[in-house]
């Protein structure tokens, strides 16, 4: 019985342990058309909203949605239920179970979904039920691929689905949707984009007479978590910090639909006419916040990166005790800091020791001959080395001690979001004027870089990608990084497919 | 021998001394593809354009090109007299003159202009030559079209100080502008453009225009032959000075050709070979001068001592002597094969040669290279030219026979020998590289350095034999060597001498977003979301699109988000597609309110006392209490005109009065972006008012009621079009809401806000009620008889009236929407016969309505509006009836109306809706009878 409930345990764990996509974001908002409050640790309930057009006319759903995922080897089933009104009578309920097989392709992830069995819905409007009509098929396909850079994972999708209602009287109304979504994924932030066209066909007799009826849809969802850092001050005078920062994180979902309806006479036959509906709406998850620790950092009091060096150090980016601004910063420091930045796993030393004495009978090797396995930095920049991000001087050097550059820092960000493929074929030239000083290596990340304005160049033009840097600017430099993960990246998947 | 005889035996002789010459050299020589000829006219023109006013202004005077290219196509007539009289104003014959003579028309005015005189009495024969062969022209124009009947006569008029210039056309008066366009529209044979004119509506003075005129000035805008100025303005009434018609003309040059069956060639002077061969009575001087076309043709000039051919763009216009060995140039030939004009073009720059080398001369410096077409030319080399072998400085010595080379020439001197760098080898069937240049008429293509490095010394250049045979994927699709672009990645395919045969490559355009600050009729000033400000061109082949839609330039509003998508090289800057936002987060409120606090965990105002700026009021809103708006991360907050942080409004800006500009944001949320502060010392006042005139360089406006100037700043609140805007987007007789307030020390007025009224659109609709005498389902329905509402008063016309239907068309009775398919002559619902209130724009009806006939008007102010007030009715104070006896309207009682579901709601010219009924709108309705109660059939919306 022991051995039983220990056995039983050991797999619990394991099961809890599997590790799932970093923040998990693609799924919560549904394949329905609808956006929901988003994805909070320790949550399976979801505030939800959706637009049903089957009436010929919009008509707005909000209530709850319990999305219950489980995973078993290579297959994940998630069940969303809906439970939703829309004034005092109308209710929408239903119930869908999806199962996605995934499989893993070197650094990509492919996801097929389909429906586990037939789902259950029923709405009522007015005084009409709609349910799903038992002689017609219910179909849902959609595949996704996922793509893991070092620092953020990009996703994309396509989904094709069909269902159709019964509404007594013989109206029946056909719902036909092909969508796309695309999003990513980082510790900073995450953001799904979903672009949704819907037809309704509806067929049925008022009177004596047919009514027969297509309308288009357009939808266009936004559903992101952000966050955001926000500085408080205190009041007292006699206290031992006079300020601190706070991280608020909250999710943020938009909702803009474009409907194409027929105009409807006094009778409720649909005319030749057609009414263009358009709106948004949207939904936000109550925000959580997390109070970052305080450095001590007096020294910098008044210096131009003050701000960007007490932001680093109170998300644990830096954590050097002495730090003195205009010291130059080494690669091997700049790697930890990197490694820091982008919240990436990484076992520290004495772990790896562990490890090796426990089971692994092979030697750790270092890939550099001037970076020991028990250099201080070693764990740091193995992972980078491993990712990609950092591959060294030439010759299996890294060059630790060796002073970070300009370039060097714009190519490793690039690398680390997988922008490298943005960059023209087969190398870029920059419009800087000093392109051709710039390490040819680097040229195609300065042009990424200064593409997706995260370098603008001095007031002549001028790169100066070879400038070596001081731990207050590298710290300005990884802060403008963060902020562009924060910020920045979320304008593309947000901002400018609602307005364009 | 008589004249013509010895004419046709030289011609004769010519021809077989030529022949002659070309067999004993056709071994070695190429033959060329035309052979051209000079003309024999070209010293009187030559003399007859020697004009001194305009030599007197430089070579660099705007207009030279233009009025020599002109004079020399004989398109403009000098009188021998040396002077083109350069800025006098061009008279409406002569302006018809011109443009008759660019449209190849001069012979057909002529043989008019003779009859015309035949016509004429003795005593009324015209003394001035001149002055006939203008009544040419006119009676071409009248045969045209372009003039009346009544102007020919006035034109033609003995006395022309008899005609009265208000009325009567004087031929000899400045034409204006916008006769000059209309002229050149119809003359040219250009399409007159009948919808939608954007360049024409984008000038300032658009008003000013004749209306018949408009879609052929649209025309010759989009054909960029007259432009307007750059501030904005096409001054329509305006004379045209003649250099500036001369422009005009060259502007339209490649219309001019056309019509006269003209062709324009441009390439560079291979060769000038002259022969003297002797004759029976002297000698024959024969200059052929071989000219390489950009196409790799060659073509011959050939000038003998009776003809030559004009020669500009080297000093004054000169002969065919000017021309040197080298010469770029672009020439006209017309349909006959006679050379009418030459134009050196490769003065001032340097040329670019490229390719192998066949011998050198050491001594004289001195190499010959063999080029496109196999044919070798000898360039002398400078002694300080810059040789780059394999990319690195070398020396005239190293240069060996067969290389291919690159040369940069100055006049005829090579000033810059260059290699093809190391890894090209003949060997390479394929390259790849960014472009840096190409130039289909020199046939090359140059690519940097693999590693993305610029500098020159790197560069690959590779040379294509005939530009028009290299086949050209570009972005995918077929397409033709023009379309390749510096900066686009490129793919090259070599055949074995290292030419390029095929080119695939792809665009690699930067994408920017941001929004635009600054519309110009030709440019936008688009500010990016980084900070950053830029100047962009609208080009010819510029695409502006809106909602997946192509737009046109109207569509781009000051305010709004923009996609620029640019070509970007070292060189230059190109703006490829302008996407306008589909989706407007337009400025939807304006409010005032004092400030309760700023919420930093949630980056909101909560105001309290708010009110929001309705048609030129601060209304109350129907939130009562605080009220909590969120502000923008990019919203803008002055106090005054002073920038502060958010954070700061809880330091010091607790409880003053503020106003906010709002937009219906992301997610339908109301957000703030712009507020500002304002000192309660100040004064406020609103108006209603509009504008007259503006100093944009220090922000003054006046206005049209208003006495004192009132200055906007940086921290004031413009709204147009919906959308924040900076002051100099304010435009004269802009209708505005203005909230000022009065400096307390200095009594001068700053204004808050400003809020532009909305222009109405062109194009408003009627209102027509008749019977029904037959419908075509589907198509259109005709009344047999109908009125039109002009004002308060039903105007009768005794006549049928047809509209046409379409989907859009709404059909509306007393229970709300008819099926659009019911309207036809057999359905229940008895259409035939039934009177029906139609608004239509004149041709299509938009909606019909079944409501009643009503021949009272009522106007009132809406104080209880749509969703004040249970049900569909509204309630108006200081109310008004028209007295159908008087004339005048009479006060009357507040009233109560009620709304039909098929009440016709109109604003502007256009169908409204219910919910533009708001408080304080002034509405005029028209019902059944004078009472204050009943129902409403017509409601239009006046303010």
């Amino acid at each position: 019985m022991k051995k039983k409930i220990c056995s039983f345990l050991v797999l619990l764990m394991i099961l809890l342990n599997t590790s799932f996509p970093a923040y998990g974001m693609p799924g919560v908002n549904g394949y329905q058309g609808g956006i929901s409050s988003g994805e909070v640790e320790g949550v399976q309930t979801y505030d939800y909203k959706e637009v049903v057009f089957i009436t010929g006319e919009p008509v707005v759903y909000s209530g709850q949605l319990v999305v219950v995922r489980s995973t078993k080897t290579d297959t994940e089933t998630t069940t969303y239920r809906y439970n939703l009104t829309s004034g005092e009578n109308n209710r929408l309920t239903r119930t869908v179970v999806l199962e996605t097989k995934i499989e893993e392709k070197s650094n990509q992830t492919v996801r097929k979904t389909i429906l586990k069995s037939r789902p259950v819905e029923r709405i009522t409007i007015g005084d009409v039920v709609y349910t799903l009509d038992t002689l017609s098929t219910v179909d849902f396909s959609m595949s996704t691929i996922t793509d893991r850079r070092p620092a953020c994972d990009y996703f994309a999708g396509n989904w094709n689905s069909k269902k159709t209602y019964s509404g007594g009287n013989g109206r029946l109304v056909t719902v036909t949707t092909t969508g796309k979504n695309y999003g990513y994924d980082q510790y900073w932030g995450s953001a799904e984009v979903q672009e949704i066209s819907m037809s309704i066909e509806s067929t049925g007799q008022i009177g004596n007479e047919q009514d027969h009826w297509t309308g288009m849809v357009d939808i266009k969802i936004s559903s992101s978590t952000s966050k955001q850092l926000i500085y408080m001050n205190n009041r007292p005078e006699e206290i031992s910090f006079e300020g601190g920062y706070l991280q608020k994180q909250q999710n943020n979902s938009i909702l803009q639909y474009t409907a194409y309806l027929p105009e409807f006479d006094s009778r409720g036959i649909s005319t030749d006419r057609i009414v263009k509906y358009k709106d948004e709406l949207s939904l936000q998850s109550f925000p959580r916040q997390e109070r970052l620790p305080v450095p001590d950092l007096k020294k910098i009091k008044g210096h131009w990166y003050e701000k960007d060096v007490k932001e680093l150090y109170s998300l644990e980016v830096l954590d050097d005790n002495e730090f003195v601004p205009n010291q130059y910063m080494t690669r091997a420091e700049f790697a930890k800091a990197v490694v820091k930045a982008a919240k990436m796993p990484v076992e520290e030393n004495n772990n790896r020791q562990q490890g090796r004495r426990n089971n692994r009978k092979e030697q750790e090797v270092s890939p550099y001959l001037d970076v020991p396995t028990n250099h201080a930095y070693y764990p740091y920049i193995r992972t980078l080395y491993d990712n990609g991000t950092m591959t060294g001087t030439g010759n299996n050097n890294f060059n630790p001690d060796g002073i970070i550059t300009r370039v060097e820092a714009l190519t490793i960000f690039i690398r680390l979001m997988g922008f490298e493929s943005i960059a023209p074929n087969p190398t870029a030239v920059t419009l800087f004027r000093d392109n051709d000083s710039i390490p040819d290596w680097g040229r195609n990340s300065v042009a990424v870089a200064s593409y997706i304005g995260l370098v603008k160049g001095d007031d002549y033009g001028y790169l100066n990608p070879n400038q070596p840097m001081t731990k207050a600017e590298a710290a300005a430099f990884l802060n403008r990084f963060i902020n562009y993960m924060r910020y920045d990246i979320i304008k593309d998947y947000r901002d400018r497919v609602m307005t364009y | 021998m008589d004249y013509t005889r010895k004419k046709i035996s030289i011609s004769v002789l010519l021809l077989f001394i030529y022949l002659f010459n070309l067999m004993t050299v056709l071994a070695a020589e190429e033959v060329p593809a035309n052979v051209y000829m000079g003309s024999k006219e070209a010293e009187v023109i030559l003399k007859n354009m020697d004009f001194q006013d305009v030599e007197a202004q430089g070579q660099d005077y705007w207009a030279r090109d233009a009025i020599y290219d002109m004079a020399a196509l004989s398109i403009i007539k000098g009188y021998g007299d040396k002077n083109f009289n350069r800025q006098g104003p061009v008279t409406k014959v002569q302006a018809l003159a011109l443009i008759y003579r660019a449209a190849g028309r001069e012979e057909e005015a002529q043989l008019a202009a003779e009859a015309i005189e035949l016509q004429r009495g003795q005593e009324n024969k015209r003394t001035n030559a001149i002055d006939v062969w203008g009544d040419g022209y006119l009676k071409l124009a009248a045969d045209d079209g372009l003039i009346t009947p009544e102007q020919l006569e006035n034109a033609l008029a003995e006395d022309q100080r008899s005609l009265n210039p208000q009325t009567d056309f004087i031929k000899n008066a400045p034409a204006q502008r916008q006769e000059v366009a209309e002229w050149i529209a119809k003359i040219l044979q250009l399409t007159p453009v009948y919808d939608q004119q954007a360049l024409f509506n984008s000038f300032r003075d658009w008003r000013d225009a004749d209306p018949l005129k408009i879609p052929y000035i649209e025309a010759v805008l989009r054909e960029k032959i007259m432009n307007g100025t750059p501030q904005g303005f096409l001054y329509p009434k305006s004379s045209i000075p003649r250099e500036q018609m001369a422009q005009v003309l060259k502007n339209a040059q490649k219309f001019i050709l056309n019509r006269q069956n003209w062709t324009e060639k441009k390439g560079y002077i291979e060769k000038i070979a002259r022969n003297i061969s002797p004759q029976i009575d002297g000698q024959l001087e024969t200059t052929i001068f071989k000219v390489r076309n950009s196409d790799g043709s060659l073509d011959h000039i050939l000038i003998t001592s009776y003809d030559d051919i004009i020669v500009l763009g080297r000093g004054a216009p000169g002969t065919s002597a000017l021309l040197k060995d080298g010469d770029s140039i672009a020439y006209i030939v017309d349909a006959n094969g006679v050379v009418k004009l030459v134009r050196v073009l490769g003065d001032s720059q340097d040329a670019v040669r490229a390719g192998a080398i066949v011998s050198i001369d050491p001594e004289a410096f001195k190499i010959s290279i063999k080029n496109n077409g196999d044919s070798i030319s000898e360039y002398a080399v400078a002694r300080s030219a810059e040789i780059i072998i394999d990319g690195k400085f070398g020396t005239f010595e190293q240069l060996k026979v067969g290389l291919t080379v690159q040369l940069t020439l100055k006049g005829n001197i090579a000033i810059k020998i260059r290699t093809m760098a190391d890894e090209q080898g003949l060997d390479d069937k394929e390259v790849t590289g960014i472009v840096e240049d190409i130039n289909t008429d020199l046939g090359y293509i140059s690519l940097y350095d693999e590693s993305g490095k610029k500098s020159f010394n790197l560069l690959r250049v590779y040379n294509f034999l005939n530009p028009s045979l290299v086949k050209v994927i570009r972005n995918g699709r077929e397409a033709e060597i023009q379309d390749v672009q510096p900066g686009d990645s490129a793919f090259l395919k070599l055949d074995e001498q290292g030419y390029v045969t095929e080119i695939a490559c792809s665009q690699n355009y930067t994408v920017k977003y941001g929004k635009v600050l600054t519309k110009n009729p030709t440019s936008v000033i688009v500010q990016y979301d980084d900070g950053t400000q830029e100047l962009l061109d609208i080009e010819q082949d510029t695409l502006i699109t809106k909602d997946k839609k192509e737009a046109n330039y109207t569509d781009v509003l000051p305010g709004s988000q923009v996609k620029v998508v640019l070509h970007r090289t070292d060189n230059f800057t190109r703006l490829k597609e302008l996407v306008v936002e589909s989706t407007s987060y337009n400025i939807n409120a304006i409010y005032k309110a004092n400030v309760y606090f700023f919420d930093e965990y949630n980056s909101s105002l909560i105001l309290q006392n708010l009110k929001k700026l309705e048609l030129g009021r601060w209304t109350l809103t129907g939130q009562k209490g605080f009220k909590e708006i969120p502000v923008k991360d990019t919203a803008l907050i002055y106090a005054g005109n002073r920038r502060i942080n958010a954070q700061d409004i809880n330091e010091r800006y607790v409880d003053k009065e503020v106003y906010v500009a709002v937009e219906s944001g992301l997610g339908g949320v109301e957000r703030a972006v712009q507020v500002r502060i304002r000192d309660e010392s100040d004064i406020e006042r609103v108006y209603t008012d509009s504008i007259v005139s503006l100093k944009t360089g220090t922000g003054e406006m006046r206005l049209a009621q208003q006495q004192d100037v009132v200055r906007y700043a940086s921290g004031s609140i413009i709204v147009k079009n919906g959308k924040l805007v900076g002051g100099n987007n304010l435009s004269a007789n802009d209708q505005v809401y203005v909230v000022a307030s009065r400096d307390y020390t200095s009594g001068r007025y700053e204004a808050d806000v400003i809020q532009v009224l909305d222009m109405p659109s062109d194009g408003a609709y009627a209102i027509y009620r008749g019977r029904i005498q037959s419908i075509q389902e589907n198509s259109d329905f005709t009344l047999q008889s109908f009125s039109q509402l002009d004002g308060v008063n039903w105007e009768y016309y005794n006549t049928p009236k047809t509209f046409l239907l379409s989907n859009e068309t709404k059909i509306v009775d007393q229970d709300g929407v008819v099926n659009n398919r019911e309207f036809n002559e057999y359905s229940d619902r008895n259409y035939i016969g039934k009177v029906v209130t139609v608004v239509s724009d004149g041709v299509k009806a938009i909606l019909i309505s079944e409501a009643p006939y009503g021949v009272y008007s009522l106007r009132g102010e809406v104080y209880l509006g749509y969703g004040q007030t249970a049900g569909n009715s509204l309630s108006l104070k200081k109310v008004t009836v028209y007295n159908r006896q008087t004339g005048l309207w009479d006060q009357a009682n507040d009233a109560e109306i009620n709304l039909r579901a098929d009440t016709i709601i109109m604003k502007d010219g256009r169908l409204a809706k219910v919910s533009d009924l708001k408080r304080g709108s002034v509405v005029r309705i028209i019902k059944a009878d004078p009472q204050p109660t009943g129902e409403a059939f017509i409601v239009i919306i006046e303010k």
